[in-house]
């Protein structure tokens, strides 16, 4: 089964799945699905069961939110080296962090989206998949796919730790990678793009 | 041919002498005779431990293609000395909550039953410290009070995972000298006596003048208590691949982990005296003891009991764990039947050769 | 005495530091007296935010983090990036044919260095003390042709965007010979030391099984998943680099215990002896000179707005590198699926049910390394 007849069996299921296509309009390297997150369990369940896509390889999360002015950063804190902006703790909040970059990203690419992505597999026919779904940053959360494929638990945690994002009907939603601890706090998603970093005992 | 066993008889024959002449009875000389031996045996197995300690390591280093200790001494042989130096100068450690006589007396109770069973190996011909004529039970249940020295060690240091290693080690210990007693049995069986020097003198002769007359050389139930025999000594020294309890230190911690500085030295004493014993033992009781050519009966004693625990080291740095359940499995349902097949053997052998 | 010794659930923290936890992982293992009925991986210790350090390098700088991740076999986890930055870029990027041999060549020389620290690693989990130092024998070989290579062992950035750094020196490939021969001699020794061992065999056989519908589900990958009996290796199924023109086996386990684990990953390094020699027999078919190691990139990188996959079948399993491009020469986001991370979630549900002396000999056979997991 190639990639177009695979879209459109999705898109015979869901009409409001589109297919991202590549700036020149032709067919991305790997298929790429992008629904609307309600949907995103019902068309995860129709990929694993009645597609047969066994194999999901990763879930992350793209924060789409763009660089926010162009100072250039300092490399006398090791922190700015990692393009994180920090602020000792107790005094006013900061804004969010600058990246140098040199040339202009790509027009219209950067607004205030998280973007789940799901790399699922098959192992039977052979088809890879994209799919990906918009979330919002001002809540994000979005269901979990955690019943489907048990090694979801993990990226979905790990996704979770990083960003923010609330999993529902997750069976353990708790911090991965980073300290148990930071759960106690506001705000200590590293991976999003204005995470302003307050020093604490680690550092 | 100088054995050692003349040179000290002669070393006596002439304190009684001496002892004579300033009018001290001859008891005296017997007693401070027995304060001498006792005193050479005990320095002997206080030093034994360094030479073993320095080809432990050298012979482990060999076999891991490298080469071990080079620097302190002529190829590290005074490693061991540099080693127990520092030992000794530690700090010592006894935990707040631990039972602090309890702690204080286990190393002892280690090491005191081991020296104590020195006393009836054959380190030559006429050179045995005690004579018994029970020898080879004294050993038996001499080297058995051990255990409760383990069991102390991890008591003592107020852990839970001390006392349960200390445990796993003693229950080891204890199930495998069974199979080490009932392997002795044979011999004694065919030795017709439980003493070490009749034992070691049932073996001078030679068949055909080229064959020893070692039990070992008693087909077939000489190699199979050989065997059995040599097993449950790697297993009452805790070695590899019986060493489960101490290694899971991985998991849970072994007896000897509270313990520092001059305690510590005196478990890593007792665990390779006791190897040394371990192999003494076997060497008299099925290898001839001290029987050999032309060069005296010390030095091939020594050279058997030696290759012995060059073997226990072999085994050592060569084979993986058992794992604890797997070790106990193998004591109960495979050593434990052959020795009675064995004693069973044995026990035809002997009333053939009455008959 | 008697109450702490009843049958009431114990937890057991098998520490973050810990010689055989491979790194620092701590595991609360939940015990019913000796049987295990829960495991939870506690990691994190080794995290140093790669992902987000990633957002302020350009592609070029991001391979040396990328050496970090998995740090045993570090040109593994180059080749993985540097195949994801290369699908990103386009046809321009495409490496030219002596370097995809070159790289091919080294990536199954990490293979084999990676499966020979695992060797060693879990003959010393099983008490097996001497073939590790074996194994380390073998292993210092590879790292000093790795030296001749690039001037690394261990941490090698030796893959550009394109190709790799600089072309093989002079008695390389000569010397490669001799490894490939000394190693096949190395392969019955082993066997006898470890794979026929009684002890050994007794405590991995049947220990810690794992059927390959649960293997699947879990997303295990690499020799984990081959031990399973699922014959799925990236390197044939979904071919990349010139591994299509390549001959080899991939060897598959029956029942999915630690013992299969141990073998698959055995009989690979065979297995990569064969695609080595291969290899040298091509290399020295093909012309040597500028712009035979390196295709023609710009000097900064900017490769379209866009997001690409690229993944490798490295030592551990599936390792692939997840990166979106918004046009400018620093990713906007670099997303790394480590086959450790997700292999170690299957520790739970592997460790139920059985003995706390068999932790180890299973923690061991899943063969992770921490900088992977950590990331």
């Amino acid at each position: 089964m190639n990639a177009s007849q695979i879209a459109e069996k999705i898109r015979e299921r869901f009409p409001r799945a589109e297919e991202i296509r590549r700036a020149d309009n032709l067919p991305a390297e790997t298929l790429s699905v992008r629904v609307a997150a309600a949907e995103i369990l019902d068309v995860c369940r129709f990929l694993r069961f009645e597609l047969k896509f066994d194999y999901l390889s990763f879930v992350t999360a793209v924060d789409w939110k763009g660089q926010v002015g162009d100072e250039s950063f300092t490399h006398d804190d090791p922190w700015a080296l990692a393009g994180v902006k920090t602020q000792p703790a107790g005094e006013a909040e900061a804004g969010p962090m600058p990246i140098a970059k040199r040339g202009q990203a790509a027009p219209g690419l950067y607004h205030d989206v998280f973007e789940m992505v799901y790399h699922l597999y098959s192992y039977e026919t052979g088809a890879k998949l994209f799919l990906k779904t918009e979330i919002s940053r001002e809540n994000p959360q979005v269901d979990s796919v955690a019943t489907l494929w048990p090694t979801a638990n993990w990226h979905e945690r790990e996704t979770y730790d990083f960003f923010g994002i609330k999993f529902l009907g997750h069976p353990d939603l708790r911090r991965i990678l980073l300290p148990w601890e930071w759960d106690k706090e506001e705000g200590k998603w590293p991976l999003r793009k204005d995470y302003i970093h307050k020093r604490d005992i680690y550092d | 041919m100088l054995e050692l066993a003349d040179i000290f008889s002669m070393i006596y024959e002439f304190a009684k002498e001496q002892a004579a002449l300033y009018g001290i009875s001859p008891r005296v000389v017997n007693i401070g005779r027995m304060v001498v031996i006792t005193g050479m045996v005990t320095g002997l197995v206080s030093l034994l431990p360094i030479f073993l300690v320095w080809m432990e390591r050298k012979v482990s280093a060999h076999i891991q293609s490298r080469l071990g200790p080079m620097r302190v001494g002529f190829h590290g042989a005074l490693q061991t000395i540099a080693d127990g130096i520092k030992l000794f100068l530690k700090e010592d450690i006894v935990p707040r909550e631990a039972d602090r006589w309890v702690h204080r007396l286990a190393p002892l109770v280690v090491v005191v039953p081991t020296i104590m069973a020195f006393a009836i190996v054959p380190f030559g011909s006429r050179l045995i410290p005690v004579d018994l004529n029970i020898g080879i039970l004294y050993f038996l249940s001499v080297s058995s009070l051990g255990v409760v020295g383990i069991i102390m060690a991890g008591w003592g240091s107020n852990n839970k995972y001390t006392l349960l290693g200390g445990l796993r080690s003693a229950a080891q210990i204890v199930s495998y000298e069974i199979p080490r007693a009932l392997s002795i049995l044979p011999v004694v069986m065919l030795a017709g006596s439980l003493q070490m020097s009749a034992i070691v003198s049932a073996q001078e002769l030679k068949w055909f003048g080229i064959l020893p007359k070692w039990f070992i050389f008693y087909f077939p139930v000489g190699p199979i208590a050989f065997l059995i025999f040599l097993t449950a000594s790697i297993a009452e020294c805790n070695r590899t691949p019986f060493d489960l309890p101490e290694a899971e230190s991985e998991l849970v911690a072994g007896f000897s982990t509270e313990y520092s500085g001059l305690k510590f030295a005196f478990f890593f004493l007792a665990e390779f005296a006791n190897m040394f014993l371990g192999c003494a033992i076997a060497t008299a009781l099925f290898l001839g003891g001290g029987s050999g050519p032309v060069l005296p009966s010390t030095f091939w004693f020594l050279a058997k009991t030696l290759f012995l625990v060059f073997l226990f080291m072999l085994i050592r740095w060569t084979v993986p764990r058992l794992r604890v359940d797997r070790l106990m499995t193998f004591n109960w349902k495979v050593l434990l039947p052959w020795c009675f097949v064995n004693i069973f053997l044995a026990s035809l052998v002997v009333l053939g050769s009455i008959s | 005495m008697t109450e702490a010794l009843k049958t009431e659930e114990m937890t057991l923290n098998l520490g973050p530091q810990h010689p055989s936890t491979h790194g620092v992982l701590r595991v609360i293992l939940k015990l019913d007296g000796e049987v295990i009925t829960s495991a939870d991986p506690d990691m994190g210790y080794l995290h140093r935010g790669i992902e987000k350090l990633a957002e302020a390098r350009d592609y070029t700088q991001i391979i040396v983090l990328t050496d970090r991740m998995d740090y045993v076999s570090s040109m593994l986890n180059n080749f993985a990036y540097c195949l994801a930055v290369e699908k990103l870029s386009g046809p321009q990027a495409k490496p030219p044919e002596r370097a995809e041999y070159i790289r091919v060549l080294v990536a199954e020389l990490q293979r084999i260095a990676s499966h020979l620290l695992f060797f060693g690693t879990y003959g010393i989990d099983i008490g097996a003390l001497t073939p590790f130092l074996y194994a380390f024998r073998e292993r210092e070989m590879i790292l000093d042709l790795f030296e001749m290579v690039c001037g690394a062992r261990l941490t090698v950035s030796y893959f550009r965007i394109g190709g790799v750094y600089n072309d093989l020196p002079p008695g390389f490939l000569e010397k490669v010979q001799d490894f490939c021969g000394w190693m096949k001699g190395r392969f019955p020794e082993y066997q006898d030391l470890l794979s026929d061992n009684v002890i050994f065999k007794d405590r991995t056989k049947n220990i810690g099984i794992l059927n390959k519908e649960k293997a699947i589900a879990f997303g295990v990958s690499g020799p984990n998943l081959r031990a399973t009996g699922f014959k799925y290796d990236i390197r044939k199924n979904e071919p990349y680099s010139v591994y299509d023109k390549l001959e080899f086996d991939v060897p598959v386990g029956t029942t999915g215990d630690c013992w299969d684990r141990y073998h698959v990953r055995f009989e690979e390094m065979r297995q990569s002896v064969k695609i080595t020699e291969q290899c040298i027999e091509k290399l020295r078919a093909l012309p040597t000179g500028p712009g035979t190691t390196l295709a023609k990139m710009p000097k900064i990188l900017k490769p379209p707005a866009g997001d690409a996959y690229g993944h490798v079948e490295s030592s551990r399993g599936d390792l692939g590198f997840y990166l979106v491009s918004d046009g400018t020469e620093i990713p906007h986001r670099m997303k790394t699926r480590r086959p450790s991370f997700v292999n170690l979630g299957i520790l739970p549900e592997l460790l139920k049910g059985w003995k706390v002396a068999d932790v180890i000999a299973i923690l061991g056979s899943i063969d992770i390394v921490l900088g992977e997991v950590d990331c």
